[in-house]
């Protein structure tokens, strides 16, 4: 489980100061997949990123799994990346120099994993999203919903108690968009797993169990999405 | 860590390798220089040691400089029988001449060979050789001689049988010996130098062969080089060298090895500092240009970075991979500045083959050699460069913000990082100028060039801030006079000073430090040309052995030789000169012994207008009188009138100082002598060189044939006026070009950062290329635009160049260069060669941008434009 209680944050860009995220309560529950909704500049990735560990709120507080993210340390908070979170991006954030089963293979190899078992668990992780045939391709090489799905398979391969994903189809055309989304509406578990989603798109958003709408940093309004997306689902199905 | 070394670190290399490849070459030349300055260093050193040091296996030495230890005082110390002396051994080391093996050269080794004790033994031990006996019965009954193993083979060859006798010569004394024995010498003696001429003798013969038989009672004046002793174990050191200080007095002085090494070692010292210093400053050059890569390495992978670091990399990780990428460029990098060092350091010494052979007694046998330790000091100074150069962006790299990374946002650490380098610049200039401001109360060297070093790299990590400045200055004079394409490059340097400032700072460096070598250069060359038109004013030079050696005391001539040229028709005067360099306050000095009477007699016809110091020549046969050079006096702070002591065969003896005149011949000091006199406090009365003054009423040429003649009868050579003069202002040419070749490589090395800056610019400015393209711009409106980028950091390096080389030539002419030799030369500026300079350094960054520029004009327009 995941919460924000009464987070701040703010940034400076270059003279300006930025209120990016003010007084938000959140929480995320155990498997649920959750989708954040709102225009640009509102501060949902940011949101994203406080959760993600790859950020600290001014003020509030983050609980990851009864972890108080703010007290950690920043080797702490690596390591809680490294084996509890997984991200997904818009731009894939694939590093063009590796192949795909060692982009996929990166976390277990951070974490000091043998280069050999890593590459053998990054394959399983490619086989599970699709994507064995193109284990061996570089990024360049393939098309943007081979690049996303490789990049979950890299989310995943550490089984991780939460998947974020930070506008996973914005790059995407809307098929590929669909079998991205049916990918991960796969992913959320009861006691194992949980996923946030940022998105603009209201058909994506649909995908998931319930939508938060943010606004100039504060949550503008929440929707129970159960049962909602259940005709997109049987579609791409 | 090897695992996401292996995947993230060698990927990227191999994938950009051309990047990669620049940051290596930058650190080859750098160690190359180092590799070729330490091995020069130790050549020279071990030449010198050998040759005023040699065999240097003994716990104890009395020495007397080249002047030698008279052999009343060995008997004398026998005599004494001093508990806790093994053994006290004379010693004679000498060149000599071997007639019947075409007149080579030989090192003479006067030592115990006949009477040999088990004691004897270990001494041959220490020097790691052996004898093998040769089938000569004559051997038992004669003179006995042993050879090393190189010289009995050539004499082999040349059909000498080992019953022949061996003939040796020195001066006009030529004794026969009996073969005796055949020196092996392994590579790891400490007499390996003369293993290829090596002429080992008993010592008493060796004294025979040296003496000099003119003087009366000529034995009463045997010397020996010195005396070693081989001590007890246990002995009390300091006990014995009081009892043989006070048997030896005066005359001679006793001294560790230690110290015996230390008078040598200040001769060498400035040279060793400055080729030291050469090849620091082409590391630190290096340095930068691998700090200015790895900083835009980190900038260009920032992104990845953050991606990293949301999956969980730690910074410690992170700065550990870019650390471990630096030093593996620094690894390959090094490997091949090794060879490159090597083929640097043989050129120098390939360029002073005749110098060193005449200055050092093994100078024709000493090679530059790459030892185990040299090459791994280059190895580990080539990795640890890349390392320092990459701890500021590997920092940079773990500190920055996962979120912000990923989100691309401006990096937060731009200020801190602003004011730390801010900060560096200031320390290093303020602690550089300190050092020279109170260098007095520092080691020798020190301060006048540590605190030069401090100050200039200081200068250098200041230059990003520089650039900016002047950006900022050229931008509006760039808006009046030349089109967009100039307007956007010079835009782009006021925003990335951080980048193209390293550059423009290594070119700078580049071209200040060969612009101070063309001005010290000049500032000696124009002086130096002028004092040899001046003092070469001879018709002919007879000499034996080379023109090299004709400036040193190492292949003396007989001074009966003075009367017979004398007589030859259309000679008007000779002058002798000996050459002789006394130990005077911890180092070594020159003296000359000279006809001073003749000589300015003879010059005075040539130079009517005549020269100071030369007037006060007539004085000097009057007494024990010097004239001294204007480095001698500045460098020992005397003068006009001032007493002097120079070590002579029996004790110190004084001269008084008659004038001060200008002398460029040894670093450390002249003193001129008149040579009756010298013969006489000395008891040497042989001749080194005879300057030969033709009557200027006769045919020229008949007399230089007439005295060839001579010279060719008595196995001289002689030299016309023309040629030696070419051959002095060679060796001065020679001696520029090697710290020129020292510059270039560090020019190399700076235009290599220039090609690294641009290729680099074009990746950070292809977003706004791209656009560029997309309104309209034509590609070659791109080409010109990063081409005039290249040449405003040419133009830019260059006016910091020179702007910086004056004040290094001042500081090197008259604080470095004045205390280290006390020689004092006018600050001269060298207007042609800047002018080089200046056109090579524009021209070499301009081109350097047409990689680039190629490179920029094949972007793909549309995904230059989604590029971010």
């Amino acid at each position: 489980m995941m919460r924000l209680v009464n987070v701040t944050k703010t940034y400076k860009q270059g003279s300006r100061t930025v209120n990016a995220v003010r007084g938000v309560d959140l929480t995320v529950p155990s498997g649920e997949f959750l989708a954040i909704m709102g225009p640009s500049g509102s501060g949902k990735s940011t949101l994203l990123h406080l959760l993600g560990a790859l950020d600290t709120p001014t003020t509030g507080d983050v609980i990851f799994q009864e972890h108080h993210l703010q007290k950690m340390t920043d080797r702490q908070r690596s390591l809680l990346r490294r084996t509890k979170i997984g991200f997904v991006f818009q731009f894939f954030n694939l590093l063009p120099t590796l192949k795909g089963v060692e982009n996929v293979a990166l976390p277990l190899l951070l974490a000091g994993t043998r280069r050999k078992t890593a590459l053998e668990k990054a394959r399983v992780s490619l086989d599970r999203v699709g994507m064995g045939h193109r284990a061996d391709h570089f990024p360049e090489e393939m098309s943007g919903g081979e690049m996303q799905r490789i990049a979950i398979a890299r989310a995943l391969v550490t089984e991780p108690t939460a998947i974020l994903c930070d506008e996973p189809t914005g790059n995407l055309d809307s098929k590929t968009s669909r079998e991205i989304l049916q990918l991960l509406r796969s992913l959320p578990e009861e006691g194992k797993c949980s996923l946030v989603m940022v998105t603009h798109d209201r058909k994506a958003a649909e995908y998931g169990d319930r939508l938060v709408f943010i606004q100039d940093g504060v949550i503008a309004h929440e929707e129970d999405l159960r049962g909602v997306g259940d005709h997109l689902i049987a579609a791409s199905a | 860590m090897f695992p996401l070394f292996r995947a993230l670190v060698l990927r990227y290399l191999w994938q950009r390798w051309d990047r990669g490849l620049l940051v290596a070459l930058s650190i080859s030349l750098g160690v190359a220089t180092l590799v070729s300055a330490q091995m020069l260093n130790k050549c020279v050193e071990l030449a010198a040691m050998d040759s005023t040091v040699p065999a240097d296996v003994a716990d104890l030495y009395i020495t007397n400089g080249e002047i030698g230890v008279p052999w009343s005082l060995v008997e004398e110390v026998k005599k004494a029988n001093i508990p806790g002396i093994k053994r006290a051994e004379p010693f004679i080391i000498e060149r000599v001449m071997l007639p019947e093996i075409n007149g080579r050269s030989g090192i003479l080794f006067g030592t115990s060979l006949t009477d040999r004790t088990p004691s004897d033994e270990a001494a041959a031990d220490k020097l790691k050789i052996s004898f093998q006996l040769v089938n000569n019965p004559l051997a038992l009954i004669g003179k006995p001689v042993a050879l090393s193993r190189r010289l009995y083979e050539d004499r082999k060859k040349l059909g000498k049988a080992d019953t022949d006798p061996v003939e040796v010569r020195y001066t006009n004394n030529v004794l026969k010996f009996n073969l005796i024995a055949v020196i092996d010498i392994p590579k790891d003696s400490p007499i390996a130098p003369f293993a290829d001429s090596l002429v080992a003798m008993d010592v008493k013969q060796a004294t025979v062969l040296l003496r000099h038989t003119d003087l009366p009672r000529a034995e009463d004046n045997d010397r020996v080089s010195r005396i070693d002793f081989f001590l007890e174990p246990g002995a009390d050191v300091h006990r014995i060298m009081d009892t043989l200080q006070q048997i030896a007095g005066i005359r001679s002085t006793v001294r560790t090895p230690e110290e015996n090494r230390k008078s040598t070692e200040e001769v060498i010292g400035g040279m060793k500092i400055v080729l030291n210093m050469c090849s620091l400053g082409s590391l630190i050059v290096g340095l930068f240009l691998v700090y200015n890569a790895l900083s835009v390495t980190v900038a260009e992978r920032r992104h990845d970075i953050g991606v990293m670091r949301s999956l969980g990399a730690t910074r410690t990780q992170i700065a550990s991979l870019f650390a471990i990428e630096a030093m593996t460029l620094g690894l390959i990098g090094a490997i091949p500045g090794i060879p490159l060092g090597v083929t640097l350091a043989n050129f120098a010494i390939d360029q002073f083959g005749e110098e060193f052979a005449s200055i050092f007694l093994n100078g024709d046998t000493a090679r530059p050699m790459l030892d185990r330790r040299t090459a791994i000091f280059a190895i580990v100074a080539g990795m640890i460069t890349s390392l320092l150069a990459a701890l500021v962006p590997a920092m940079q790299a773990a500190s920055d913000e996962p979120a912000d990374a990923v989100r691309r946002a401006p990096s937060n650490t731009g200020g801190i990082m602003r004011w730390v380098h801010r900060l560096a610049c200031v320390v290093l200039i303020v602690a550089g100028l300190f050092m020279v401001a109170y260098r007095e109360h520092l080691a020798t060297h020190q301060g006048s060039l540590f605190g030069m070093t401090f100050v200039l790299t200081g200068l250098f990590l200041a230059m990003p801030i520089l650039v900016a400045w002047m950006a900022r200055l050229l931008i509006p004079l760039c808006r009046v006079l030349l089109g967009v394409e100039s307007r956007l490059a010079a835009d782009n340097l006021l925003r990335a000073p951080g980048r193209t400032g390293v550059v423009i700072g290594a070119l700078a460096a580049g071209v200040s430090l060969m612009f101070q070598t063309a001005g010290v250069g000049k500032s000696h060359e124009v002086p130096i040309r002028q004092w040899l038109r001046q003092v070469i004013q001879a018709d002919a030079y007879v000499f034996w052995g080379n023109l090299a050696s004709a400036n040193s005391s190492m292949t003396p001539m007989d001074p009966k030789i003075a009367d017979d040229i004398r007589k030859i028709e259309g000679v008007d005067r000779v002058v002798g000169l000996r050459f002789y360099r006394p130990e005077f306050r911890g180092t070594f000095v020159m003296v000359i012994g000279i006809d001073a009477a003749d000589y300015r007699r003879a010059l005075r016809l040539r130079m009517p207008e005549g020269l100071p110091k030369l007037e006060k020549f007539e004085e000097l046969p009057t007494g024990n009188f010097v004239v001294v050079s204007e480095n001698f006096a500045e460098k020992w702070k005397v003068k006009e009138g001032d007493t002097i002591a120079i070590p002579g065969p029996h004790g110190p003896i004084d001269f008084i100082i008659k004038g001060v005149g200008k002398d460029y011949t040894w670093s450390q000091g002249t003193i001129f002598i008149d040579r009756t006199v010298f013969s006489r406090v000395f008891e040497d009365r042989l001749v080194d060189a005879y300057h030969v003054f033709f009557k200027l009423d006769q045919d020229r040429e008949a007399t230089y044939e007439r005295v060839r003649t001579y010279t060719d009868e008595h196995q001289l050579l002689v030299q016309n006026q023309a040629s030696v003069q070419l051959y002095l202002v060679g060796v001065v040419d020679r001696l520029f070009r090697v710290a020129y070749l020292q510059q270039v490589v560090v020019g190399i090395v700076a235009a290599l950062g220039v090609v690294t800056a641009l290729l680099i610019s074009v990746l950070q400015r292809r977003r706004e290329l791209g656009l560029l393209r997309a309104v309209g711009a034509t590609q070659l409106q791109i080409i010109k635009s990063v081409i005039a980028e290249a040449m405003l950091m040419g133009l830019l390096g260059t006016a910091l160049g020179f702007a910086m080389g004056l004040p290094m030539e001042w500081y090197l002419l008259n604080v470095v260069l004045l205390e280290e030799s006390g020689f004092r030369f006018d600050m001269l500026i060298p207007w042609e060669q800047a002018l080089g300079i200046g056109a090579v350094a524009i021209v070499t960054s301009t081109l350097a941008g047409l990689i680039p520029a190629i490179h920029a004009v094949r972007l793909n327009i549309t995904e230059a434009i989604a590029y971010e």
